[in-house]
């Protein structure tokens, strides 16, 4: 295992080494530069546009800019922002990643669960109203033109029905009385407090294996989560980061909800296609035969082995959050890194676009590692050597 | 799943709705607040660097609204009117190696930290900015402190400074320009200053300062700033105070009158009324002149300046800001019925609100959506709504959609350098073919004006409509058949010939040319670069009508729409082009005409791209620079437009009306039509009014 490890890290570094100079490349293809902007202002005169050239290092040779950036990536410094100048670019990704990663990964969770619930009972339950139902309804989803579908979710939802906000991630009425309290610091918040409730979630139910049955690690399970549900609503209720929390959340509704929407039939038909080999093994059928009740084959005998080509399209998934959707965080007004990474690009900020995709890059090359990984312990057949 | 874990979870889902329920309830900010929709984010909070790197149109909406100048430009009309200056500045004089002129500025003007304003502030801001050099800061550091004009500023008093100048500077860099600069607070900035021209990169370490706190010379102040979010300025309350709402009038009267009566608080204490009067002509300045025993007060600081056609009254301090502001508003009163003021502009300055907040919205359409239920009270909006938001504002209830004339130009241009392009002729032709008018209101439907002036006419002192002569001359009002004559009979006379020349037939119909040449040569392919439909439709609609134009004359012309960038480093870095089409954002001030036709600029890089030259037009151009008097100015204006009409190096397309669109049920405007729009005016934070 620790030769394939260091071979895969290896991989991974040369993996990215050529993601980076085809990312440089392609950006660099884009005809002009951000002093283009500069040509349109007729009080700027031409030497200024020249001058920033240099400061910005967009003078120097294709090549010399080329090598200055591997040397930056090399030691960990993504660059200093054009369109922010002189910001880092580090620091812009640090402030959009928790607003991405808090909408992507909450969207993912979700699509993910129901997904895989669906694609579980349709494949169990063939050729019924349910199977047909939701194969149509997920594929006509799953196909949906993404913008159309967001935009009709705000309509109806937000300015029809006015439940919801109109996107945004806070309501500005409610921020601008908490002005010594940034956004965040709430997103980061609630991210930790989210991990940290899993995380006591899942501890409990181990604990409560460890203690016996199954009922018991059940009971544990749900006052586990009664416990976290109660503090994280007492600090709702008594805090004002909890109700700033809150509103964050209360505008994180409609955009899961569109993507959950959408993503969630990708999922359910690779449950029910891996559910329905899955169901035809001679193991299933045994467990059948033993006089097992059928939920139990089901969950525990099927579903568990039919989970495996989910869980590394789900690790795969997970990779992307990071680089969050253009589309979903445009319409959402929600500026994570998907609608900073947009911007950079069209505003021709190099440093920015790369550092945003060489941070997604390398997200994705570490989440096919664990991908790969995890395949080999959930199959015990899958020796890596 | 056991049904515990199913009810927990059902539980969870409760709590979460059920807290967000609450937290809808959560009762929202107090005060009178202006809500403004904007959408795309400012980029910093620091001033410098928002007028240099940073000037972007967003960043200039939030903090372009605290900084004094000694001039800045009246409402509407945009003439240059004294600011933080108590009087104008002095003629610009010889003495020694330098050029001076003297200024002071009003006493009692604060920041909003309670510091006075003073004549260090004005100096530390022109030298320091000098010293970081305005070239090096970039942006439009050197339009305000131009390094080939400015040399260097003395304090003479406590609120007098002298400017030492290199040259002698006409109306566009001095009244239009440096004295337009912004003041910086010396106390705020000063040890910035220090520490980046201490460091290795003085001007990456004066960017990277984020600005804030500064204290404010106006009615705003800078409060917070959620990137992604929301940006907010609250009202200062040192500089506007809420006692003296209503206690100001601005007055602007048809053929240029501008006067204002206000009362303002005083550092220290007490208040001090104002009164200030520029007459459009000397008749009017003649009578105001007489109404001299009416208006004078014996406790006034009192001044006519002749040479501005100016009168200046400031009382002395005093407490009872009633009995001021009953002397100067009626004293202006007095003026309006002496002079016989046909009102074009009435109303009482703010400020009116107490914050203005700024609300980021991912796209216009979801900005349009928020002002359509309620959610914003405007929507700042530089470019104005294409026809199918318009549409859907206008049928909203509740929101009032206007336009206003753009302060741009769109246009197609020529490589004067190549043939058959150097030939004016050609250039004609083409000019006479476009049929504008359909385009705008067939193709286009009326979101776009035809032009025929590189001045836009909405900047009404400077635009030089086109003369009967020159009409006939271009075409306009022609014909396809009328237009297509006339344009052949150009080409004829610059030497072109056909294969087969283009005609109109007897039944009216038009027999496109074929095989045009020139001094015997088959004229090559001609390529026209031009913005594509994802960028501009406009453009992309108008460069297929001018190619189409082209090949109906036999002219050899391949439109090719291309991305903005492609075109400018083409255009402006290459010069490797036949053709092009992009526009400009102009300023008020047409000193652009030199800018983008005087033959020095024609290097690359430079703004003449088209690389036109004409001695004629460079001397027009040389002296409008230089003019200080702006009745000559213009003159010279009108000439140089004269030229480009009859030589056409640009070719003007179209005007854009900018399109847009507030709740009339929630706030009230002193006016919405002027120059650009509302959204040019920042939004009026300091004017408008709140009904709902």
């Amino acid at each position: 295992m620790r030769k394939y490890l260091v071979k895969r890290l290896f991989q991974i570094v040369l993996t990215l080494f050529i993601y980076l100079t085809i990312t440089f490349i392609i950006l660099q293809a884009q005809p002009g530069d951000i002093t283009n902007v500069y040509v349109l202002n007729p009080k700027i005169p031409p030497e200024v546009r020249e001058r920033l050239r240099e400061q910005l290092g967009l003078d120097k040779p294709l090549f010399f800019q080329y090598l200055q950036y591997l040397q930056n990536m090399a030691t960990g410094n993504l660059g200093i922002s054009f369109s922010q100048y002189p910001r880092p670019v580090w620091e812009i990704i640090k402030e959009r990643l928790p607003r991405t990663v808090l909408l992507f990964l909450v969207a993912y969770l979700i699509y993910f669960f129901f997904g895989y619930q669906m694609g579980k009972l349709i494949a169990w339950k063939r050729s019924g109203v349910l199977e047909y139902s939701s194969t149509i309804i997920g594929s006509f989803l799953y196909t949906v033109f993404t913008p159309w579908w967001a935009l009709l979710m705000l309509w109806i939802f937000a300015f029809k029905l006015g439940w919801l906000p109109n996107g945004k991630f806070i309501t500005v009425e409610i921020w601008r009385n908490f002005r010594d309290i940034s956004a965040n610091q709430v997103f980061n918040l609630i991210l930790i407090a989210g991990g940290a409730m899993t995380a006591f979630i899942f501890l409990s139910y181990y604990l409560g294996r460890r203690l016996g049955t199954r009922r018991a690690a059940a009971n544990v399970t749900v006052a586990a989560v009664i416990v976290s549900v109660g503090a994280i609503a007492f600090l709702i209720a008594s805090t004002t980061v909890g109700y700033l929390a809150a509103d964050i959340l209360k505008h994180l509704i409609l955009p899961v909800v569109t993507l959950s929407t959408i993503n969630f039939a990708g999922y359910m038909l690779l449950m029910r296609n891996s559910m329905l080999e899955t169901i035809r093994e001679d193991y299933v059928m045994a467990a059948r035969a033993k006089g097992l009740p059928d939920r139990v084959v089901r969950n525990r005998h099927a579903a568990r082995n039919a989970l495996l080509p989910i869980v590394t399209s789900f690790i795969l998934a997970l990779a992307t959050v990071v680089d969050g959707g253009i589309i979903t965080e445009t319409l959402f007004s929600w500026p994570g890194i998907g609608l900073t990474m947009l911007n950079a690009i069209l505003s021709e900020d190099m440093p920015l676009a790369m550092g945003a995709l060489v941070f997604t890059g390398i997200f994705l090359l570490i989440g096919h590692l664990v991908a790969d990984l995890l395949y080999a312990y959930l199959d015990p057949r899958i020796k890596y050597s | 799943m056991g049904f515990k874990v199913k009810l927990g979870l059902v539980a969870v889902l409760a709590l979460a709705l059920g807290l967000l329920v609450a937290v809808t309830a959560v009762p929202q900010g107090g005060g009178r607040v202006y809500r403004m929709g904007f959408h795309e984010d400012m980029t910093t909070t620091s001033y410098m660097n928002y007028v240099g790197p940073g000037s972007t149109v967003w960043n200039a909406y939030v903090l372009g609204n605290m900084h004094p100048s000694l001039y800045g430009l009246s409402d509407v009309t945009f003439q240059p009117i004294l600011s933080l200056a108590e009087d104008y500045a002095t003629p610009v004089a010889r003495e020694g190696g330098f050029y001076t002129s003297s200024i002071c500025i009003s006493p009692g003007n604060t920041w909003s930290d309670g510091t006075e304003i003073t004549a260090e502030d004005i100096a530390f801001t022109l030298n320091g900015i000098l010293e970081l050099d305005p070239i090096a800061l970039g942006g439009n550091w050197p339009y305000s402190v131009d390094p080939d004009l400015f040399d260097h500023m003395d304090v003479t008093s406590k609120y007098c400074v002298k400017f030492y100048l290199k040259d002698k500077p006409g109306l566009s860099r001095w009244e239009y320009g440096m004295l337009g600069a912004p003041i910086l607070q010396k106390a705020f900035w000063g040890p910035k200053f220090e520490a980046a021209l201490a460091s290795a990169d003085p001007v990456a370490t004066i960017y990277a300062d984020p600005g804030q706190p500064e204290p404010s010379a106006t009615s705003w102040v800078f409060e917070k700033w959620e990137p992604g979010a929301y940006a907010e300025l609250v009202r200062s309350y040192t500089n506007a105070p809420t006692e003296l709402e209503g206690m100001s009038r601005l007055l602007e009267c048809e053929g240029g009158f501008y006067g204002t009566a206000s009362v303002g608080s005083v550092f220290g204490g007490g208040y001090r009324g104002s009164l200030y009067a520029v007459a459009s002509n000397a008749t009017e300045y003649g009578t105001i002149k007489g109404l001299e025993s009416q208006l004078k007060a014996d406790t006034s600081y009192y001044k006519y300046n002749d040479a501005n056609l100016a009168l200046i009254v400031r009382t002395n301090t005093s407490n009872d800001y009633n009995a001021l502001w009953n002397a100067v508003s009626g004293k202006l009163s007095e003026i309006e019925s002496a002079i016989g003021c046909n009102k074009t502009l009435d109303f009482a300055p703010g400020p009116y609100v107490d914050a203005v907040v700024y609300k980021l919205y991912g796209t216009l359409a979801a900005g349009a959506l928020a002002l359509i239920s309620g959610e914003i009270d405007f929507q700042l909006n530089p470019l104005g709504y294409e026809l199918g938001l318009r549409r859907q504002l206008e049928a909203a209830p509740g929101v009032t959609v206007f336009s206003n004339p753009d302060n741009g130009i769109f246009y197609f241009s020529f490589n004067l350098r190549r043939p058959p392009m150097n030939n004016i002729y050609f250039r004609k032709a083409l000019d006479c073919m476009i049929d504008r008018e359909y385009v705008t209101t067939e193709l286009l439907q009326g979101v776009a004006e035809a032009a025929y002036s590189v001045v836009p006419p909405g900047n009404a002192y400077w635009f030089r409509p086109p003369s009967e002569e020159e009409k006939q001359a271009r075409c306009i009002g022609f014909s396809a058949a009328a237009k297509l004559k006339k344009a052949v009979e150009y080409l004829e006379m610059g030497g072109f010939t056909w294969q087969v020349k283009p005609e109109v037939l007897p039944d009216g119909t038009i027999k496109a040319g074929r095989g045009i040449k020139l001094d015997g040569q088959l004229v090559p392919e001609i390529e026209y670069i031009h913005p594509n439909a994802a960028y501009d439709n406009r453009r992309n609609i108008f460069g297929l009508h001018v190619s189409k134009a082209a090949n109906t004359l036999g002219i050899p012309l391949r439109n090719v729409p291309t991305g903005f960038n492609v075109i400018v480093s083409r255009v402006f870095d290459e010069q490797d082009f036949d053709m092009w089409s992009l526009g400009w954002s102009l300023g008020i001030y047409p000193d652009y005409l030199e800018g983008f036709f005087h033959s020095q600029y024609a290097e690359l890089g430079g703004q003449n791209a088209q690389g036109y030259s004409n001695p004629e037009f460079d001397a027009l151009a040389e002296a409008f620079v230089l003019e200080q008097d702006i009745v000559k100015a213009r003159e010279l204006a009108l000439q140089m437009q004269a030229f480009l009409a009859d030589e056409l190096p640009y070719v003007p397309l179209f005007y854009a009306p900018t399109y847009e669109a507030y709740r009339s049920d929630f706030i009230q405007f002193p006016y919405t039509q002027v120059l650009a729009g509302v959204s040019d005016m920042n939004g009026m934070i300091s004017y408008v009014k709140l009904i709902r």
